[in-house]
């Protein structure tokens, strides 16, 4: 267990260097960072001290060691558009983000799973039907599409829910719902093909024809080892939440880290959006982690200390 | 290793029971490529053709099928070109992804050791970073262009295919048959090119069809938020996009490209899908 | 008779558990064989599995560098594996697979595959066919079965193709591994006497590596027996099989059932089977041997000239019970 966790942690340092890596080579490719960091409009001597302060002026090597220490000291640069610091006005719109990605993900999760083991375990049924259609929802319909749709029924036909914005928890019910529905299908399918696999398997059979309640075989022999797959799964979701509320803030217009990064794309505020990556990035990274901390306490073969050769 | 390959004809393999759902989805997407393909002659109307007199017109207007926008455009003649636009996107995406991952993939395969780490670090990566947000900070540090677009596009799902190339083409060496024609004096070149390349195609070919889908949602999504394809030019995404703006008022603007969307990923799934069952023999 | 292929000391080993803290470690396939093939005879390499004979045929073969000693092909060490030069070589030498299928492409006909040496080594289109009817014809395939594709033919009939197929640049040296154990017994002795009739009509060299010494038999010229990645007896084919002196010649000799005799006087092997990963000290055999003293256990015995043999064994120069 050790081992793994220590693999595990050096991937995800190593993960995180290559995004890293990743920016400055974009950085650097896409012309004078100069330029870029402090706009057009900047003055001679304000980018002056900032190529001295960055080292622009050293071997690339160099720069690339100075670029990762700014980085490691918090230092992400300053907003071209009010100069406030990149870090700060980032930091400051992730409360409205976890406000949604937090909730959809519990319900994926609530209802997703649940749902997939019951079609599983009554194939065939209507239910089971139903938990298939919506995975396919799931997979075909861009979460851009969906959104427009529920505005179109429940905010300007019905009217029964606001179509934007972000006062009351009202605001938040279809952004939510979007972000939600086609992941609770695709979790659904997955779960439910997932338990479906270790129905199938000899020692469920064993575990049933030695007399064990049905109730007990699913609890104690099937959901633990469809567990491991659906875990996985879960680490992905992670990256299609993040990915999906981009879109989802945009339509609803809620002030949150999507909606930030899309505007900053559009107006070039890189400082910015270099946060952004970087912050995505490494959240993304700690979710893998918790996933794979879950993954190495699910699944009984990683638990245990490798022999030593 | 029961597979029939290559042997009996391909119609006589078609007409073996296809799924109604199959075939319709074939229709479908014979029907986009026809329209992607004819999209100038199909057009009633130049795409910016303004007819300021008919402006929101709803759909079902005599000469406006599916209506016009905000500026008088005809919905059908922007449709038809988006169309195009999408799917060419998707299909130049696809196939510089399935290249470039299978290359990749091959050669950390011939050459196991550092450049295989290095492969699959950077696969790692790409997994790891959602695709969305690389490719809006790529966007933001070099400006919206159709050719980055295309060549970004052409990244998504790289890595898969570099994941199944190196793990098919690592079998395949273990298992005989590309070590024997190693064995017998072939360049590597030749033993990727005309032996293990052939046997890995069925997989990697239903590998594209996962990929395509989720390139046309990604490419329309970033449009759709005004990063992808710009004006003039449309797409499917960027329609919804402007759509959008008249949700309330006109909203069969964005209800023709949203089905499109969602009817043409749906035909490629059950597609690959059925593919895979048919052609994979890995897959049982 | 010349000397074409000669192997001088040659070590393979592999590395199995490697994680990322712990030390690799190493099993050692082939540890220290010497060995020459001369020209135009067949040398038998018999041995349990585990015993290293398929490592040390593709070594022969140059088909992975060994780790220590060398290969030396008509004098001249072997070319690094996958160099120009080595698949220049390979027009010269080729082996033939235990499992015939995994080693046919199942996506190209058989006659594509057997010109598939010729296309490579450069022989001109226009001489490509007729030759590969002709080999078809040698290794006894019908032409009509030209265009079929490996699926469609039987185990035997596969060993055919391969065996032309390994034929086509006129080699001079053939190592089979194994050829005919994953076939029908029915089948094997037409392959067997298909590989001792080719190498006749083409004086070709053969090493030829088998755990079944009735098929050993019928084909060597001369035999190696094979114990965790040594050579423990080598000595022309009749001696061994009328006179085996090393006790585990004894033992596998003794196993060979003969007609009107019983199951009497075989010798069972008692004890692990050889596991490569934990190799015993002295004599690797000792713990499974009859014979096997205090001293077995601590000293290594080196493979010496006995009675018009080489043999490895600490006892060889005490009278001992001859086997069966």
């Amino acid at each position: 267990m050790a081992t793994y966790l220590l693999t595990r942690l050096l991937r995800a340092f190593l993960t995180i260097v290559l995004v890293m890596t990743f920016a400055f080579v974009v950085l650097r490719l896409s012309g004078d960072p100069a330029q870029i960091m402090l706009g057009p409009d900047a003055p001679q001597d304000a980018i002056d001290a900032f190529r001295a302060r960055w080292g622009l002026d050293d071997p690339l090597w160099k720069q690339y060691l100075a670029y990762l220490q700014q980085l490691l000291n918090g230092d992400f640069g300053v907003s071209m558009r009010d100069g406030s610091p990149a870090l700060a006005l980032v930091m400051e719109r992730v409360p409205a983000t976890l406000a949604l990605t937090l909730p959809a993900l519990m319900l994926k999760l609530c209802i997703g799973i649940p749902a997939g083991v019951y079609a599983a375990l009554h194939r065939e049924s209507i239910a089971d039907r139903g938990v298939i259609l919506l995975s396919i929802f799931g997979f075909t319909i861009p979460s851009f599409v969906l959104g427009l749709v529920l505005v179109l029924i429940f905010a300007v036909t019905l009217d029964w829910l606001p179509s934007g914005g972000q006062d009351t928890w009202r605001h938040a019910i279809l952004p939510i719902a979007t972000l939600s529905i086609g992941g609770i299908g695709i979790l659904a399918r997955f779960s439910r093909s997932a338990m479906i696999e270790v129905l199938g398997q000899p020692y469920i059979r064993t575990a049933m024809a030695k007399g064990l309640p049905w109730r007990d075989v699913v609890w104690k022999h099937a959901l633990p080892n469809a567990a491991v797959p659906i875990v996985t799964l879960v680490g992905f979701m992670v990256g299609a939440l993040i990915a999906g509320a981009v879109v989802v803030e945009s339509i609803f217009s809620w002030p949150g880290v999507g909606r930030l990064i899309v505007v900053s794309v559009s107006n070039r505020d890189l400082a910015v959006v270099q946060c952004l990556l970087l912050v995505i990035a490494a959240s993304m990274v700690v979710a893998n982690l918790l996933v794979d901390l879950a993954y190495g306490l699910l699944d009984p073969r990683l638990r245990a200390a490798r022999p030593a050769h | 290793m029961t597979t029939a390959t290559a042997n009996p004809p391909l119609v006589r393999r078609l007409r073996l029971k296809v799924p109604a759902l199959v075939l319709l989805a074939g229709v479908w997407m014979a029907l986009m490529v026809g329209v992607a393909i004819f999209a100038d002659q199909l057009r009633p109307y130049e795409i910016t053709r303004m007819d300021l007199m008919a402006r929101l017109a709803p759909m079902g207007t005599p000469g406006h099928i599916l209506g016009t926008d905000e500026l008088g455009r005809d919905v059908l003649s922007r449709l038809l070109q988006s169309i195009r636009m999408s799917l060419v996107i998707a299909f130049g995406a696809t196939i510089l992804s399935a290249v470039f991952g299978t290359t990749l993939g091959f050669l950390a395969a011939q050459f196991r050791g550092w450049v295989e780490h290095l492969v699959m670090a950077l696969a790692d990566f790409q997994a790891a970073l959602p695709f969305m947000i690389m490719a809006l900070s790529v966007l933001a540090f070099f400006g919206t262009s159709m050719v980055l677009l295309v060549g970004l596009m052409g990244f998504y799902g790289w890595e898969r295919y570099a994941r199944i190339a190196r793990g098919l083409a690592i079998s395949a060496s273990a298992q005989g048959y590309a070590s024997a024609v190693v064995q017998l004096g072939a360049t590597p070149g030749r033993v990727y090119l005309k032996h293990i390349l052939p046997n890995v195609a069925s997989t990697l070919i239903v590998s594209m069809t996962l990929t395509f889908p989720e390139i046309i949602l990604m490419e329309s999504g970033l449009s759709f938020l005004g990063l992808g394809v710009q004006p003039p030019e449309s797409s499917l995404g960027n329609m919804v996009g402007f759509g959008r703006e008249y949700l309330t008022r006109a909203p069969w603007i964005m209800l023709a490209p949203s089905v499109v969307i969602v009817l043409t990923t749906l035909s490629i799934s059950l597609l690959g899908d059925w593919l895979r069952d048919t052609l994979d023999p890995t897959i049982r | 008779m010349t000397v074409l292929l000669q192997a001088e000391g040659l070590v393979q080993q592999y590395a199995t558990a490697r994680s990322m803290f712990g030390a690799t470690s190493h099993v050692r396939a082939v540890d220290g064989i010497d060995l020459s093939v001369r020209e135009g005879e067949i040398l038998g390499i018999v041995g349990e599995s585990g015993s290293g004979k398929s490592t040390l045929g593709r070594m022969l073969l140059g088909l992975e560098a060994p780790f220590a000693g060398q290969v030396r092909w008509q004098g001249r060490p072997m070319p690094a594996p996958r160099t120009k030069e080595w698949r220049r070589l390979r027009a010269e030498m080729q082996l033939i697979y235990q499992d015939p299928l995994a080693a046919l492409d199942r996506r190209l006909t058989i006659a594509r595959q057997i010109a598939e040496p010729l296309e490579i080594h450069g022989v001109p289109q226009g001489d490509i066919r007729p030759r590969v009817d002709a080999l078809m014809a040698q290794v006894g395939l019908r032409p009509d079965q030209a265009d079929r594709y490996p699926h469609e033919l039987s185990g035997g009939q596969r060993q055919r193709v391969v065996i032309a197929r390994a034929l086509a640049t006129r080699p001079r040296f053939l190592v089979c591994d194994e050829p005919v154990s994953a076939l029908d017994v029915s089948i094997q002795a037409q392959v067997v006497n298909l590989l001792r009739d080719l190498q006749e009509q083409q004086s070709l060299t053969m090493v030829f590596i088998s755990h079944d010494l009735k098929v050993v038999r019928n084909i060597c010229d001369r035999v190696a027996v094979m114990y965790l990645g040594r050579v423990v007896e080598e000595a022309p084919s009749d001696q061994i099989f009328s006179d085996p002196r090393h006790p585990y010649t004894q033992a596998l000799v003794s196993s060979i059932p003969r007609a009107g005799q019983g199951l009497g006087g075989r010798i069972i092997l008692s004890g692990e089977p050889p596991n490569p990963a934990q190799r015993p000290s002295g004599c690797a055999f000792h713990p499974r041997c009859r014979f096997a003293l205090p001293a077995c256990a601590a000293t290594e015995p080196a493979l010496a000239r006995h009675d018009g043999r080489l043999a490895a064994c600490l006892r060889l120069d005490e009278p001992l019970p001859s086997a069966a």
